[in-house]
């Protein structure tokens, strides 16, 4: 066995105790699993909110992208930043409605917030489809680590079946707080690494980041700005504010934000999360790195660019501590989102849909009996495999933005928005996007007489268009049959205001 | 702008603030997204960096910049105690 896989493997034991030493003293019940007893504070926060955003997905996704495709990996830092400026304003008002009505997921908030059940079992569905390919891309990203790292002694599927088995082994003994223990060690690691990398490796190979970039420039013109077809300057913009509004529209960040002690602290955070994704900057310069160094890949073997360039660089201890970097990059935030998925087939689906009579205890059980199949079905779209871990995610953000127009809307004094129109306005947003994703149709197919400026915008976006449309036309089409001066609310809404105010 | 403010009694006061706040963070996304149309060129690199990207890098720093003075402004971060009309103003 090598040096680099035994030290990958030790990582993922040592990271598994530490899941059972966070339990330690706590009653697991479905609150406490699911989000850490509401008691997080800012640093937990902080450190919880950056691992679930700087995932594998930033260590070889980003470098990968950027190896395959220069400039277009660039809308990963800027949504990143503006994310944040969003969620500075929409966190504490999320968390407030989560505070009062007592929410342990996403799909609560939409059954109150419109007094919907419907909509609840429609926003589970979607959210726990999107997370897949999310999953997905982390036992991708752990597979292409382990397999590398041990000189290909662990075949590609195997590594995917060791990482899902270690990831659900440490989400079933410890939830929610393991995964903020873990966090801690993950980001001092990934963060040292990735400086180091993103420093060393320019230094080595072209003597600085200046050189470096010129020399890029001179073997590819052009390929360190946005070109005029493709990832444009119009595929920037669309990408990134679509992402800036789904950043926290997955059903995990959303959900997030309820761990918090108070709004404070999320407003806080946000103002400082910006300067850790400075950290991508490093993650750039790695992939650029590659380019010129292991050339030669190309379709989802872009992702391997930064961990293929490390073995021909470093001594096999070093790939090791690198690897194990990366297998906690996708440790963290995989069992995050395997909690999440499992909290909410359980809860929002099985006890909201099914057995309303179902027990907490029981929830609970079932939502543990639940992870090592939702990491079966991951580990089974990972291996029949095919997309870039950029591609995985930007499928699954296309998606979670839907939610965007309702969540919104629902913080006004009067929503314009009624049950009927946010549903049918995110039904309609999804499906376009499922069709088109898996039909592989652009935008310019179905709408021939776009001007070529607008032909690369992101289908998300035009998705969203849509959506925004649908609901708006179905929420008037209600409204004018409802009673004149009628709010737009149900009765399930009035009874939990009326709660409210007792 | 905030001496206009003051002056603006009643409710409006503890409103407004946060409104201008709240204008003043779509500016990373007007710096960020629209100016890239104009920058986008491989040179003159900057600090060694391509344009695009360091336009981008540039505006990740101001944002944090501005964010910093939107927490620090913004009524909703004093302590509850201090919500008396003269804490809206900056």
């Amino acid at each position: 066995m090598s040096v680099a896989l035994l030290i990958i493997l030790l990582a993922a034991a040592s990271a598994l105790l530490l899941g059972l030493a966070a339990r330690r003293g706590r009653d697991m019940n479905l609150e406490q699993w699911s989000v850490g007893g509401r008691s997080f504070g800012t640093a937990f926060m902080f450190l919880l909110l950056a691992g679930e955003i700087y995932t594998i997905f930033s260590f070889l996704g980003a470098s990968g992208f950027i190896y395959g495709h220069g400039a277009g990996a660039y809308y990963i830092f800027a949504y990143l930043t503006l994310n944040q400026v969003l969620a500075y304003w929409l966190l504490p008002l999320i968390w407030r409605t989560a505070r009062r009505e007592q929410l342990v997921s996403q799909p609560q908030f939409f059954v109150r917030q419109y007094g919907s059940p419907a909509l609840g079992i429609l926003v589970t569905t979607i959210g726990v489809a999107a997370m897949i390919p999310y999953l997905v891309l982390q036992f991708t990203g752990l597979g292409i680590i382990v397999s590398i790292a041990s000189n290909d002694e662990i075949s590609r599927a195997g590594a995917v079946w060791l990482g899902a088995a270690v990831v659900t082994a440490y989400v079933m003994v410890s939830g929610m707080r393991g995964a903020a223990w873990n966090a801690v060690v993950k980001d001092l690691l990934i963060l040292v690494v990735v400086m180091f990398l993103g420093v060393y490796l320019p230094l080595h190979y072209y003597g600085g980041i200046g050189p470096m970039f010129r020399a890029i420039d001179h073997a590819r013109p052009g390929f360190l700005a946005f070109p005029t077809r493709g990832n444009s300057v119009v595929w920037f913009q669309s990408t990134v504010l679509l992402n800036a509004m789904g950043g926290f529209m997955w059903p995990h960040t959303f959900s997030s934000a309820f761990t918090a002690r108070g709004e404070q602290i999320l407003r806080r955070n946000t103002v400082i999360m910006p300067l850790y994704s400075l950290m991508l900057l490093f993650v750039f310069f790695a992939g650029f790195a590659a380019i010129l160094q292991v050339p030669g890949l190309a379709g989802a073997s872009i992702d391997l660019a930064l961990i293929k360039l490390c073995v021909q660089t470093f001594p096999p201890w070093f790939v090791g501590v690198i690897g194990a970097t990366g297998l906690l990059t996708a440790l963290v935030p995989g069992a995050v989102l395997l909690t999440t998925a499992a909290t909410m087939i359980a809860n929002d689906l099985y006890r909201a849909g099914v057995r309303p009579a179902a027990s907490n205890a029981s929830v609970a059980r079932l939502a543990k009996a639940l992870v090592p199949a939702i990491a079966a079905v991951a580990v089974f779209f990972t291996l029949r495999g095919g997309a870039t871990i950029v591609a995985l995610l930007l499928m699954g953000y296309n998606l979670v933005t839907q939610f965007f127009p309702a969540v919104v809307c629902s913080f006004a004094r009067r929503n314009p928005i009624t049950p009927q129109g946010a549903f049918c306005g995110i039904l309609a947003g999804t499906m376009m996007v499922t069709v088109m994703t898996l039909t592989k149709t652009s935008l310019s197919d179905v709408l021939p007489f776009l001007p070529e400026s607008l032909r690369d915008i992101n289908i998300g976006l035009a998705a969203l268009i849509l959506n925004t449309g649908v609901t708006a036309l179905v929420s008037a089409a209600r409204r004018r049959r409802g009673r004149p001066g009628a709010l737009p609310l149900d009765p399930v809404t009035h009874s939990v205001h009326s709660h409210d105010g007792a | 702008m905030s001496p206009i403010r003051k002056r603006r009694g009643g409710a409006g006061l503890k409103k407004s603030p946060r409104a201008i706040l709240f204008l003043c963070s779509a500016v990373p996304f007007i710096g960020m997204l629209g100016g890239i149309a104009f920058v986008n060129h491989v040179t003159p690199f900057v600090l060694g960096l391509p344009l695009p990207l360091a336009w981008i890098t540039l505006w990740v720093v101001l944002t944090v910049a501005i964010m910093s003075g939107v927490y620090a402004f913004d009524p909703a971060n004093r302590p509850s105690k201090a919500s008396d009309p003269q804490s809206g103003v900056p």
